[in-house]
């Protein structure tokens, strides 16, 4: 089983004034040129799919120059089709509509489940810890809205806890409500941390399956949780919720006086990381640039096999610009995605190194400055070049 | 805006600083007010007037009332000995539609949020432990579900059960992030009954 997404239709989203598409089950692929649309094109289907963008905080950046508000609408087919539409608008909050009733956030996100793979998607692997949390938590929210109710919680308390924290520099009276903080960070926290670590174990364990067989079984991928405090990363796992709020009550009281001191929460799981290794050796240090890619590769498809595992339908996985030259180990990734029958959406400048064997069943598309235009079999070998 | 005639102009103004309004509705509002007649004009002017000299709060528990005490403050058939404490006056009419609760109310206007500069002593928490004599036996805690909300609760129950008084906590199982106001009356009556003990 899978979901797709069968229809799209923008309206005056970024460089799009109006485009209504209707697109292949399987495989998807867009070419254009530089700066036609390609990648906002992706942006609206993951902003279907998380109900805000991975690109943009500031929303009005979204709604084409000049128009007072945009509208991205999707249908999505899956065990129950969905309709779902976001509209930005600049002068009123952003509407969420669900089968066209308006909705929050957390009855919208996880109705349409995407996995984004992008040149960025190296930071992974080369970035900082924030890189490496977002893309997790981006996968969690999609398939756990308890998980996406608890971080955005979470996310509010560290928020007025480094409030209090600044204003103890002041006055010290502040300190007196870090108490009726804690608790709440210290439960909040542990579920997160809890979540986190199930989840990074099961990633590991996919994604050291598919990295074995991307590089015909030379090099061994693994993907580790480290919890933000050192001290505990050095014992064994612990995977209940009951022991990250004991280690979170211990760390607040160890971390006390140095919180006060810079003024901000040092304790929790907005600090923590992943740690991915090949061969056992530190991929963001000693790994070559190939190596960390492949790594990226065998990471996304855990990803997606993840969250088929979680809903029992395979996500779309969104590919932006990262399949132009199709290595051997690319060209395995994305047969690899075709076999499990996930719809496939790519973007690319030219079909390059496409196979006839791979455009015989999928829908192809041109994109020119906003317009939107599928194309015949004819077009091909134009395309290629 | 200037473009409009003065006296125009000031009520889109006017209205603008009313929540939820932004310029563009400011504007329709003010066209249907002027499609008004008289009568409906003078009626909707004096309402405002009224209810701004008429509605005070409470000055026991600090719900908004135009007779000192408000009505359930005065009513002796209530539950003396239970005070349910609650984020905003909205929140009261929510629970009162429910008829599962039958104590007193207290109205705290807002809740514990250091982003907004509000602590304990910028709320109606000072009164609220005046009212704590021995006739008051439970504190039921029914701030909003979210984060502020629970750091209010927490805060109330840390001072409170020192005092030897029952404090309890709505139950959960209420929409995540929810205000109370838009919970329905069954759901809303089930967390009432459902409270457990802090
Ligand atoms: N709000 C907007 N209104 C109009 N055009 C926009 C807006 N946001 C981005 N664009 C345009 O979109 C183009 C970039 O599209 P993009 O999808 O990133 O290109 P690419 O095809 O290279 O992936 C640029 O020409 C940019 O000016
Ligand atoms: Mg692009
Ligand atoms: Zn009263």
């Amino acid at each position: 089983m899978k979901m797709w997404i069968k229809r799209l239709h923008l309206t005056n989203f970024r460089n799009y004034n109006a485009a209504e598409i209707d697109l292949h089950p399987k495989l998807d692929i867009f070419v254009g040129h530089n700066a036609q649309g390609k990648t906002n094109l992706l942006e609206a289907m993951y902003i279907l799919a998380m109900s805000k963008s991975y690109r943009t905080g500031r929303e009005e950046e979204l709604i084409f120059h000049s128009e007072a508000s945009a509208l991205i609408r999707g249908r999505v087919e899956r065990n129950a089709d969905v309709d779902l539409t976001v509209a930005v608008s600049r002068s009123s909050p952003k509407k969420l509509l669900v089968n066209d009733k308006a909705t929050n956030s957390s009855k919208f996100v996880g109705r349409l489940n995407v996995v984004l793979f992008t040149p960025d998607s190296l930071q992974l692997i080369k970035g900082s810890p924030g890189d490496r949390r977002r893309v997790l938590d981006v996968q969690i929210c999609q398939t756990d809205a308890v998980y996406r109710s608890n971080l955005l919680k979470y996310q509010r308390v560290v928020r007025q806890r480094n409030q209090l924290l600044k204003n103890a520099a002041a006055s010290r009276a502040a300190l007196k409500q870090l108490p009726i903080w804690n608790e709440q960070l210290a439960d909040l926290a542990s579920r997160i941390m809890a979540s986190r670590e199930n989840v990074v174990k099961r990633l590991s364990s996919l994604a050291a399956e598919i990295h074995n067989r991307l590089t015909g079984e030379r090099e061994s991928l693994h993907i580790a949780y480290l919890p933000f405090s050192k001290a505990h990363s050095a014992r064994s796992s612990h995977e209940s919720s009951l022991d990250y709020h004991r280690l979170m009550l211990a760390e607040l009281q160890n971390q006390h006086l140095l919180e006060i001191q810079r003024g901000y929460t040092l304790v929790g799981p907005h600090r923590d990381d992943l740690l991915f290794t090949i061969d056992g050796r530190d991929a963001k240090t000693y790994a070559s640039q190939g190596q960390q890619r492949t790594a990226v590769l065998s990471y996304k498809l855990a990803e997606m096999e993840l969250m088929r595992l979680e809903t029992g339908e395979y996500p779309v996985v969104l590919l932006d610009d990262v399949m132009s030259e199709l290595d051997r180990q690319r060209r395995a990734f994305l047969v690899e995605i075709l076999n499990k029958k996930a719809q496939t959406i790519i973007t690319t400048t030219h079909l390059g190194s496409f196979s006839d064997e791979i455009l015989a069943d999928a829908a192809i598309f041109g994109i020119e400055a906003g317009r939107i235009a599928e194309r015949g079999n004819g077009d091909v070998s134009a395309l290629r070049q | 805006m200037s473009r409009y005639p003065k006296p125009m102009a000031r009520l889109i103004e006017e209205l603008t600083r009313l929540p939820g309004i932004g310029p563009k509705t400011a504007q329709r509002l003010s066209f249907f007010l002027i499609g008004l007649s008289k009568e409906e004009a003078h009626n909707l002017a004096s309402a405002i007037m009224e209810a701004k000299e008429k509605i005070t709060f409470c000055s026991q528990c600090f719900q908004l009332t135009d007779a000192d005490p408000c009505a359930i403050c005065a009513d002796q058939r209530r539950d003396r000995s239970i005070i349910c404490v609650v984020e905003e006056p909205k929140d009261v009419i929510a629970i009162e539609r429910t008829r599962e609760f039958n104590g007193l109310y207290h109205v705290l206007h807002g809740a514990i949020s250091p982003l907004e500069g509000i602590g304990p002593d910028q709320l109606r928490i000072p009164e609220l432990m005046a009212r704590l004599g021995p006739q008051v036996q439970e504190v039921l805690l029914a701030t909003d579900p979210n984060v502020e909300g629970e750091a209010t609760a927490m805060y109330l129950a840390r001072v409170i059960k020192p005092l030897g008084i029952r404090v309890t906590r709505m139950a959960h199982g209420m929409p995540v992030g929810s205000d109370l106001e838009y919970v329905d009356e069954v759901t809303l009556g089930k967390a009432l009954e459902g409270r457990r003990e802090l």
